[in-house]
């Protein structure tokens, strides 16, 4: 995978774009290369969240004024939302909303979509932070342990265990995960509460529940990645050298793990993104996931524009700084990237 | 694949092969075959038979009175918020969720290949935006684009299945694309494209045939993919809607009563657990039956070596343990409830009797439970162990077997006692007692045909040729830097053993540069880790010793043994461009081993390098340190992988072919490089190279190797003017001088190289050799001297016969 996403950007990258920096030095080069993809990415969301309130049957104004509202409330809830103008100038105004962060008003609780992102967004990211947290300290060092361990074929069963948990648990869905972990340590045993945000110990279970699907994933990636480069030239060279083995795996095995770790990295973060959605619903975790899931059933368009704006917002970014990590561990990248 | 395309070519993908007996070998060559059989066969039946057997009464009625209630007779898994039966409803769910997640799967498969195949055949720049977008849409968490998309076609069954269509064929249009892309670049299709066909006949005749079968596996995928998905909508409030329910909604409504009814939402979570694992296993196993390579390496008797596997001692007690750790702790669940008496109530062993009503008395007391729930987890241990320990597997499983018995004499003696319940009920602890029983018996027998297993092993294992004796080969130099005597590599595989290093007795002196030459494959890389004590995994090496310095290595305990070669012996391996850590600088890669070796930092480091750097001739070297391997060229990065061989000043440097990358010119240089330091450092120097030529140039004496041995030792002075091995003779006939007749193909030595999973019984140069005779077909000639300074392990000449018959 790792290949083909780096000659597909290759590829992709040839042109107008290519004169134009073919001036500058490899960083600003690259830099600029991002920056531009970023804007592209984001000029189509921008679009994308723009028409949802067209693709969306039924009348948002008669949404907003509510069922039984009269004609001239309609049309006064149509001037107030801007609808009764030419698309392109709605689009300016939707534009303009964005950059000064409105995104318009709920439909139902009538409360500022900025501030139900800024009253849920913490919660949300408190889950996919712990989350991350949880995945790249279990999926690395598992990952490289297990592959250090089942190297050129030793301890097949460990392999075949290792496989079977993973492969199970990777197919396992985030709502299923999240059932049993509550009926284990939160009805049988009792040992963690649910349906809280008021104690500490409450994130525990919604952060496992989120992390399992990725961490099984990505812990199979390190470990191929690790049977991978321990294969390589330079891993026997290392050992030539006779370097104790905390060298060999931290020095010379990690960075080139952590390469291949890190391109699949946005890949894993948007999973568990999309994860969260689900888990709020489980634990009942006021986060942004929960207010969506609300916005739909309701129908409710700013809501739901403002949210998954805000979710492509993290997707983009995070990928960006993906990116650019990558390029910052493994300078091969800047070069390949051209 | 050239030239015009044929019917097998285009067709090589169709006709599918389901029905061929190698696809069902193959299929059914691990348990996970058995499984996705057996398990698809139950939910096919549970989809058609549930609608017709149950009624709308059985599902939708609801009975306040007996709402929230546990497992009993009447609702074998208890009943809902509204006295509604669990088990019931979950299973008239079955049709429903598995119609709505094929007809998503079914959605995002037709949208993604279409899509995927589309872009693989559009022009260049076109293809590249399409890629880009898949691309780009991958990066989006398909669950949020169903979400959002399910606001635009509507909260319902079909729109979430529209929604969960659209939401996750970009994954199926990359491998779609990517399938496509690599059919498309093929001959044939080129050549149909300068055929003139047109784009829709390329699609569909030459490229959707050829990767049918891939697309069949991934389909599978995608459908497991799906009914998450879907079931994840349904969960959401977002999918089925009104009366209708699927699993999904199940486990909503038993998601807020977890605490009072868990069976709520753990049946229809189990329901989809188990579907989600039918559906991998049924994509794993067709898959492995869709590999032509599995056709072939899968026989019959293959097919079936995993069931006599899976009857092994450590599979029977974790098994064993395992279903009775289930039964131990779930049985008590379906107990009688003392909170509430009056219920009806069964154990799980109804459930397990196939639903027949007995009357339960007891679960057993107290401490019994205890103990059977202590013994079980004790074989489970045992079974970890003995599954991971192979060489524990006796000892654990005869300590299982006391586990087992006692458990199960204990248990005996309570029956015995309660003998009046024998004929009318079946307690939990009765049924965990046959349980143990039946496994403690099948104990017994995997023990006694164990021990029959290895007996058989261990004869085998006399039988297997004894190490050859090394000679003891006295030559009288004073003390040899590096004394090998009777190094052997084995490799035992699962298809035999073979010896790619067979006994090999060499001294190397102090400042000596030796060559050990030989086509590939006659051992010499391996006999230079062998030497060096990097010999791969699962290769064994044995030896009578192996000095340097006097030294042992191959008895010199692993931490002095790390310091010890880490500054004594260098080695510089064959590709610089691999042998050197891409995401390391050049100047922690050369200065890494001195730091830990010698405990020499900062600036003393810094100018050691500097000069080492300087020795290998590589100029700007301040900034060279600082720069990584691909910053370098091949030459250079040869040289730096010699200057860090360097550092530590060791006494011996093992070159395994530094030249083969690398082009005529700089071949040259790094020969020079070498004699250079040969001469200023006095360091001893093993050259090993198929090219006879680069070792004639700079070695004082040559190692013939072929076949894992040592064939040949002679000072390259005499090379060209004593009786050689006829091997080494072959090998200098094919070296083209600048005089060979250009007209005249290139020499080369006839015959195979030889085959180390079949050498022949004598001398293994015999099948190729001009003059065998007939002692060589059946003995290997040692290695002998035939004057002071020169070894031949050949018997014409080291024993000429006497009327030396030629064949």
């Amino acid at each position: 995978m790792t290949s083909s996403q780096l000659t597909l950007r290759k590829e992709s990258n040839t042109g107008t774009l290519a004169r134009l920096t073919s001036r500058l030095g490899p960083w600003p080069r690259f830099l600029l290369k991002r920056l531009v993809s970023l804007f592209v990415v984001l000029a189509l969301l921008l679009v994308l969240t723009f028409l949802l309130i067209y693709l969306v049957p039924g009348d948002p104004a008669v949404r907003k004024a509510g069922i039984d509202a009269s004609a001239e409330q309609i049309e006064f809830e149509r001037k107030a939302l801007g609808l009764d103008q030419p698309v392109y100038v709605q689009f300016i105004r939707y534009i303009e909303g964005v950059a000064r962060l409105d995104f318009g008003t709920s439909f139902i609780t009538k409360q500022s979509v900025t501030e139900i992102l800024q009253q849920r967004f913490p919660r949300t990211f408190q889950l996919a932070g712990t989350g991350l947290l949880i995945v790249m300290m279990v999926s690395v060092p598992l990952g490289i342990l297990i592959g250090a361990l089942t190297r050129e074929g030793r301890n097949r069963r460990l392999e075949v265990v290792f496989m079977s948990v993973t492969s199970t648990s990777s197919a396992m869905p985030e709502f299923l995960t999240a059932t049993f972990l509550a009926f284990i340590f939160a009805v049988t045993l009792n040992w963690l509460p649910v349906g809280t945000t008021q104690k500490s110990t409450a994130i525990i279970l919604p952060a496992i529940s989120v992390s399992v699907r990725p961490v099984a994933s990505l812990a199979r990636v390190v470990r191929l990645e690790t049977l991978n480069v321990l294969a390589q030239d330079y891993m026997r060279t290392a050992r030539s050298k006779r370097l104790p083995t905390y060298l060999i795996f931290m020095r010379h095995l990690l960075p080139n793990v952590l390469t291949a770790a890190l391109t699949i990295g946005g890949l894993v973060f948007a999973g568990l993104l999309g994860g969260t959605v689900i888990v709020e619903n489980v634990f009942a975790w006021p986060g942004l996931g929960q207010r969506v899931v609300d916005a739909v059933f309701n129908l409710d368009y700013p809501v739901i524009q403002g949210i998954v704006l805000y979710f492509g917002f993290i997707v983009v970014l995070i990928n960006t700084a993906v990116d650019i990590l990558l390029a910052l561990v493994d300078p091969r990248t800047l070069v390949l990237s051209e | 694949m050239s030239g015009a395309p044929t019917y097998s070519d285009v067709h090589r993908g169709f006709p599918l092969a389901f029905w061929r007996a190698p696809f069902i070998r193959a299929f059914l060559s691990a348990p996970s075959g058995y499984l996705a059989l057996l398990l698809t066969g139950l939910l096919l039946l549970t989809a058609i038979l549930a609608p017709l057997t149950l009624t709308e009464d059985d599902v939708f009625r609801r009975n306040v009175r007996r709402r929230l209630e546990g497992p009993s007779a009447d609702f074998i898994l208890g009943t809902d918020n509204l006295g509604r039966d669990i088990l019931k409803r979950t299973l008239y769910a079955t049709p429903l969720t598995l119609q709505l997640s094929v007809s998503a799967a079914g959605m995002a498969i037709l949208i993604g290949f279409a899509s995927g195949a589309l872009t693989a055949y559009l022009p260049g720049r076109l293809r590249n935006m399409g890629v880009r977008l898949i691309e780009i849409m991958l990066a989006f968490p398909g669950i949020l684009i169903a979400i959002m998309l399910v606001a635009v076609v509507g909260t319902s069954a079909e729109g979430a299945v529209l929604a969960i269509g659209i939401a996750f064929s970009p994954s199926l249009a990359r491998v779609a694309y990517t399938l496509a892309s690599g059919v498309a670049g093929l001959d044939y299709i080129s050549s149909a494209r300068v055929l003139g066909l047109s784009g829709r006949r390329i699609v569909f005749r030459y490229i959707i045939p050829n990767i049918a079968e891939t697309l069949i596996v991934v389909s599978f995928n995608a459908t497991a993919a799906a009914l998450v998905a879907v079931s994840s909508l349904s969960f959401l409030g977002l999918g089925v809607q009104g009366t209708q329910f699927d699993w999904g909604r199940l486990i909503t409504e038993g998601v807020r009563r977890l605490y009072q009814v868990p069976l709520l939402a753990l049946t229809p979570a189990v329901a989809i657990g188990i579907t989600g694992l039918t559906l991998g296993y049924m994509g794993e196993a067709l898959a492995r039956g869709l590999n032509p390579v599995l056709w072939t390496q899968t026989g019959p008797a293959q097919s079936r070596a995993w069931l006599r596997r899976y009857f092994s001692s450590e599979y029977l007690l974790l098994t064993g343990s395992t279903l009775l750790l289930i039964v131990f702790y779930f049985l008590p669940w379906f107990s009688p409830d003392a909170a509430d008496p009056d219920r009806t109530l069964i154990t799980g062993a109804t459930i397990l009797a196939g639903g027949a009503n007995l009357t339960s008395l007891s679960i057993g007391s107290q401490e019994a439970m205890l103990l059977l729930r202590a013994s079980a987890w004790i074989a489970l241990l045992l079974g970890i162990v003995s599954y991971f320990f192979g060489r524990y597997r006796r000892i654990c499983a005869v300590l299982g077997l006391i586990c087992g018995l006692g458990a199960g004499s204990y248990f005996l003696s309570f029956l015995l006692a309660d003998v009046a319940n024998l004929g009318t009920a079946l307690t939990s602890a009765q049924l965990g007692f046959y349980l143990a029983l039946v496994a403690t018996i099948l104990l017994i027998l995997q023990v006694i045909s164990d021990t029959d297993a290895e007996t058989r092993g261990s004869q085998d294992a006399v039988l297997a040729p004894s190490q050859a004796s090394g000679v003891e080969a006295d030559l009288s130099l004073p003390q040899p830097l590096l004394q090998v005597r009777g190094l052997t590599v084995r490799f035992d595989l699962e298809s035999g053993t073979i010896v790619p290093v067979n006994d090999i007795n060499v001294d190397l002196a102090e400042g000596e540069i030796v060559g050990v030459v030989g086509e590939s494959g006659s051992g010499k890389s391996l006999t230079a880790l062998a030497i060096a004590q990097l010999v791969p995994h699962p290769g064994v090496l044995t030896a009578q010793h192996v000095r340097l310095r006097g030294e042992d290595i191959t008895a010199m305990p692993a931490g002095e043994l790390r310091y010890f070669l880490g500054s004594e012996m260098a080695m510089i391996f064959q590709d610089p461009m691999s042998s050197l850590n891409p995401a390391l600088k050049i100047g922690t890669q050369l200065t890494e081993a001195t730091r830990v070796h010698r405990r020499i930092s900062g600036k003393d480091l810094h100018k050691m390098a500097l000069e080492r750097m300087a020795d290998v001739h590589i100029s700007a070297a301040e900034t060279r340190l600082k720069q990584y391997p691909h910053e370098f060229s091949g030459g250079m990065r040869q040289r730096a992988m010699i200057a860090m061989g360097l550092m530590n000043s060791p006494s011996l440097i093992i070159a395994d072919e530094p030249t083969t990358a690398l082009d005529v010119t700089i071949q040259a240089q790094i020969i020079d490089v070498l004699r250079e330091i040969n001469q200023a450092q006095g360091t001893t120097i093993m050259l090993i190279s198929h090219d006879i030529g680069v070792i004639i140039e700079i070695c004082s004496r040559v190692l013939v190797m072929y076949a894992g041995r040592i064939v040949e030792d002679v000072k390259i002075t005499e090379l060209m003017t004593t009786d050689k091995h006829p091997y080494t003779e072959a090998l200098i006939a094919a070296v083209p001088a600048f005089d060979s007749d250009r007209d005249q193909p290139l020499a080369s030595i006839p015959g195979r190289p030889p085959d180390l999973d079949n050498l022949p019984l004598g001398c293994a140069f015999a099948p190729r050799c001009p003059y065998v005779f007939e002692r060589c077909r059946h003995e290997v000639p040692p290695l002998l001297h035939v004057d002071e300074a020169h070894r031949i392990a050949c018997f014409l000449r080291t024993d000429p016969p006497e009327d030396a018959t030629r064949e």
